[in-house]
């Protein structure tokens, strides 16, 4: 779905055609309810939290910047929502406070030979799981979700220099795991 | 396969920047979990229909990067009581040819009707309209050079039009001058114009 099908379909719901959003939830149902997921831990939760972000989204689509995409812009809803639940759960054993990202804190100048050649997939999985949820979520939409580092940023409420810093970090923890 | 961005490492030692391709790889192909079968159902069956006004559908839909419009944006409607309104229209006579002008299919039995605003300081103007579904493509509007006043001419079946000014593909803009105007119930007015083609007579 490119961004004009999206923008036709979008501008159908807002005709009042609710069955038009079905599309849109088949869309992008499989990335929110990772993103709840990796968030949460728990199926149930992931579940009821990405439904809450499509709802989210559709309740306030008059919000939606024309001509954009609309999936930073859901995502952005979801971390939102994952933010406050986990707030709320009195969960926020923020790894992003507890974690120390300072041993990561290298300089790239100077020699540093290639460390890694093949992962395996459960090892990345557990490696990913160790990162803050800010560095995590960065690479996931950088390179799962194949997003610009522009559309990274909308998604996170960050600059497009903050996206690039926590990729870069989140790329350094995620080699110093692995290796 | 699932395409993969690969990581800006101009300014990167070979072997990082060798790693971090790696990682950006391995990230691109990681399995994602399906949601429950249920999911879709739980997701419609708590959404009531909408009815948002025609603007802001059409703003959505034909503000697509793949149109090469800019990103729009609202105005007040206060923006339209800057444009003056030196609007004529005029009616053919007899029938048009069978043909296509700006993109309405013409039929026997069409009235032509002009447009006219006066917005010297607009880059672009075009018309927007229930008769080509409020989409600017094919009905940009051309400008006198000496007047600055954006005309077309468009062939409009008999019956009643709401349409409006899309200027700089940001704002719409009333035709301050239409006899008839019509509150979309959203805090918005659109532009009437009744055209009676047999009797080549517009209200």
């Amino acid at each position: 779905m490119d961004v004009r099908e999206e923008s036709r379909i979008l501008s159908e719901v807002l005709a009042g055609d609710v069955q038009a959003y079905g599309l849109i939830v088949r869309r992008y149902q499989e990335p929110i309810y990772n993103l709840m997921l990796r968030m949460t831990s728990s199926a149930e939760d992931a579940r009821d939290l990405s439904q809450e972000t499509f709802i989210r989204a559709y309740n306030n689509l008059d919000q939606f910047r024309p001509g954009a995409r609309f999936f930073p812009w859901l995502y952005s809803l979801g971390m939102n929502l994952a933010l406050d639940f986990l707030r709320k759960r009195k969960r926020t054993t923020d790894r992003t406070l507890e974690f120390d990202e300072s041993r990561f804190e290298q300089s790239d100048d100077g020699d540093d030979p290639a460390q890694l050649s093949g992962i395996e997939a459960e090892e990345l999985k557990r490696a990913m799981d160790k990162l803050p949820a800010d560095n995590r979520e960065a690479l996931i939409l950088r390179f799962h979700e194949d997003l610009s580092m522009q559309e990274v940023a909308q998604a996170l409420d960050i600059s497009v220099s903050g996206a690039k810093m926590r990729i870069h970090r989140g790329l350094r923890m995620l080699r110093g795991f692995l290796s | 396969m699932r395409r993969y961005r690969e990581m800006d490492t101009d300014n990167l030692p070979e072997g990082l920047a060798h790693d971090f391709a790696v990682l950006g790889r391995a990230i691109a192909v990681m399995p994602d979990v399906l949601p429950p079968a249920d999911f879709l159902a739980g997701v419609m069956g708590q959404l009531q229909p909408k009815s948002a006004p025609w603007w802001r559908r059409a703003l959505i839909r034909f503000s697509a990067p793949s149109l090469n419009l800019s990103p729009l944006q609202l105005v007040p409607a206060g923006v339209a009581a800057a444009a003056v309104l030196l609007a004529c229209l005029f009616w053919g006579y007899g029938t048009e040819p069978a043909g296509t002008v700006a993109g309405v299919a013409v039929k026997p039995g069409l009235a032509k009707v002009a447009f006219t605003l006066n917005l010297p300081q607009a880059r672009n103007v075009a018309l927007v309209g229930n008769f080509n579904d409020w989409s600017p493509a094919g009905f940009e509007m051309s400008r006198d050079e000496r007047s600055g006043q954006w005309t077309i001419t468009v062939p409009l079946d008999s019956g009643r039009h709401e349409y409006a000014f899309l200027v700089d593909y940001e704002r719409m803009v009333p035709d301050p001058g239409a006899v008839i105007r019509h509150a979309d119930g959203f805090g918005n007015v659109n532009s009437v114009l009744v055209v009676d083609a047999k009797h080549a007579r517009t209200t």
